[in-house]
């Protein structure tokens, strides 16, 4: 049989009942207990239970049939191990052994790259362009760069669908050239106007807008430019030992950003040939491509994650140029006091200056 | 014994006392590099007045870093200077000849009968003080003299000494609140051009514009291209004057400044 006593919540020590103050109280530390408030206790044993340890076993839900379909899972050849992997993976790592996998079925039929640029690059280039990205940035946080922990890096062949285009462009603007002169008595300005008329062609080739909707547009536009020179035909085996994916965004949706890009750089390749103008303000612009076309081609880039502040930052480098970007955070306290000071320097030399004038 | 002391007693004056115009109460001191000088001529003032607006003048002269020139006279004759009959010419050439042309200084005239027979008030600057007293703020002190301190009334001392205090707070250099906003305005402006240099370095993500590393090698052809001349505007604009503050006296010095009657 189980037995219970009365224990001093202040220092466990047995509670005994004094009839001169009739209160419990602890003999060991002479606090003092309403019989009301130790009333609790016998309350609790009404409502205490026998064990009870039975596992309610119907953990997880099913899969609903969106998610499965963006799941793929892979054997890995090595150890057995299965990799699970999304239905874009094209090339990955098994994380049991570490052995590369590339996934064949990803480059059957129209999903063969045309062209693949190899890494000509590798992780410790990566790491050592990484460590020059953050010298000589004034507002860059110390902790971070002190830190310089990186949480991963990994060389991936991003899918990017390579443009060809010709342009047909007319333009037209309005430009001005001024002349100036004077008498004793007044200034004079003669604005002359002018219509401009440029006409003609101009040729892009692998014009590249990337293909995955995992990789940033901007990091991936960021690392650019590509040298095609370098590009040789797809085969698999150079995936091995990096990460890829298939393209999740195909051609017909990457065409309207190569088109902006085209047009952008006709408009601006034109405008360059207007010249002797103090100003030139365009009026009508035409862009007619044609003799369109569309490669599919792996790119090298390595990516860098970092973490600083609980905020997640993402470093890329090209894999062939080694060119490297990446957005670095801010010393918010840095900038606020370097502005102030260089407000009070400045506006006293200034201030100082007109004082000097006054005298002089 | 006596004698010798008094005469040795009035030379020492005389060598402390210039006298320029014949007789009058010429009083004259050098602290520095600047002078200052009280002629009153028309003894309007007594000793005691002149001796206040003495230490006046000096403090003035202190202040505002400049010669100083009151002059107080019954009319325009007996000059032992040139000048070309104007009361304004008068108070210019007198200084002149005691400081020198455009040298830094403040000069104020009080005639009972100038060129015309009238009382007549000049207060003009010159060298520096040619852009610290403007024609309008000469024109205020005048006003507020002529006004405030009648000497018809209050009597010419307090006259002169209210030329004075004017002129002390319009001429030293100073420089106004507006400026102080501008001076550090404009310091805003370079901290947050220096700010924006060094946060852009932090930014190396964008959007690339356009595909210009993409072009093909000679492939632009310029098919057609036309300047063609529409017409043209003229506009003209008056040239800004020289300031009308600039008076030149016939010694060749330049003011700023003016005179009133009263």
């Amino acid at each position: 049989m189980a037995v219970h006593e009365y224990k001093c919540p202040c220092c466990s020590g047995a509670l005994a009942f004094d009839s001169t103050i009739q209160k419990l109280k602890c003999p060991f530390c002479d606090t003092e207990f309403d019989v009301e408030a130790v009333k609790g206790y016998d309350e609790d044993l009404k409502n205490a239970g026998t064990d009870n340890l039975d596992w309610n076993t119907d953990a997880g839900t099913k899969w609903t049939e969106d998610e499965e379909t963006g799941l793929r899972s892979y054997i890995c050849k090595s150890c057995g191990g299965e990799i699970v992997g999304d239905v874009n993976t094209a090339a990955t790592e098994c994380p049991f052994c570490g052995n590369h996998a590339i996934v064949m079925e990803q480059f059957k039929g129209d999903l063969k790259p045309d062209y693949v640029i190899p890494f000509k690059l590798d992780k410790e280039k990566a790491k050592e362009e990484y460590r020059k990205h953050l010298q000589g940035k004034f507002l860059l946080p110390k902790v971070f760069k002190d830190e310089n922990h990186i949480d991963e890096i990994k060389g991936i062949y991003v899918p990017f669908w390579l443009f060809d285009a010709d342009a047909d462009a007319d333009l037209r603007y309005r430009a001005t050239r001024t002349r100036m002169w004077s008498d004793s008595d007044y200034n004079y300005t003669e604005t002359s106007y002018f219509s401009i008329y440029r006409a003609g062609s101009i040729g892009f080739d692998h014009v590249p807008v990337d293909g995955s909707t995992r990789m940033p547009n901007d990091l991936m536009e960021s690392v650019e430019p590509y040298d095609f020179r370098d590009a040789v035909d797809f085969q698999t085996a150079y995936l091995s030992g990096y990460f890829a994916d298939k393209y999740d965004v195909d051609a017909e949706q990457s065409v309207t950003r190569a088109n902006e890009r085209v047009k952008e750089s006709t408009v601006d390749a034109f405008r360059d040939t207007v010249n002797g103008y103090a100003t030139v303000t365009p009026e009508y612009t035409s862009v007619r491509l044609h003799n369109g076309k569309t490669k599919y081609a792996f790119y090298p880039v390595w990516l860098l994650n970092t973490t600083y502040k609980d905020e997640k930052f993402i470093f890329a480098m090209n894999g062939q140029t080694g060119k490297f970007v990446g957005n670095l955070p801010t010393d918010k306290g840095k900038f606020w006091k370097v502005a102030a000071l260089i407000t009070a320097v400045s506006g006293a030399i200034i201030y100082a200056g007109m004082w000097l004038a006054q005298l002089l | 014994m006596k004698r010798i002391l008094a005469i040795l007693f009035a030379v020492a004056m005389l060598l402390t006392i210039t006298v320029l115009p014949a007789g009058a109460a010429v009083v004259s001191s050098q602290e520095g590099d600047f002078g200052y000088m009280l002629d009153d001529a028309a003894e309007k003032l007594t000793p005691a007045e002149r001796d206040k607006l003495l230490g006046e003048l000096s403090d003035l002269s202190a202040t505002c870093k400049c010669n100083v020139l009151f002059a107080f006279v019954n009319d325009l004759s007996n000059a032992k200077f040139s000048f070309n009959g104007t009361a304004s010419d008068y108070i210019q050439r007198y200084y002149e000849t005691v400081y020198g042309v455009n040298k830094d200084g403040l000069l104020v005239l009080v005639t009972l009968s100038d060129e015309n027979g009238k009382r007549y008030v000049g207060v003009f600057g010159t060298g520096k003080c040619e852009k610290r007293l403007t024609d309008d703020e000469s024109l205020d002190i005048r006003n507020d003299a002529i006004e405030n301190h009648n000497p018809d009334s209050n009597g010419y001392y307090d006259f002169f000494s209210s030329i004075a205090s004017g002129l002390k707070k319009a001429v030293p250099p100073h420089v106004p609140f507006t400026k102080l906003l501008l001076a550090f305005g404009i310091g805003i402006v370079i901290s947050a051009i220096i700010m924006l240099i060094l946060k852009s370095q932090l930014k190396t993500v964008s959007m690339q514009h356009g595909a210009a590393n993409y072009t093909r090698t000679g492939s632009m052809n310029v098919t057609a291209s036309r300047d063609t001349y529409l017409y043209s505007t003229v506009t003209k604009s008056a040239r800004p004057k020289e300031s009308s503050s600039s008076h030149s006296s016939s010694g060749g010095g330049s003011y700023s400044g003016g005179g009133s009657n009263f």
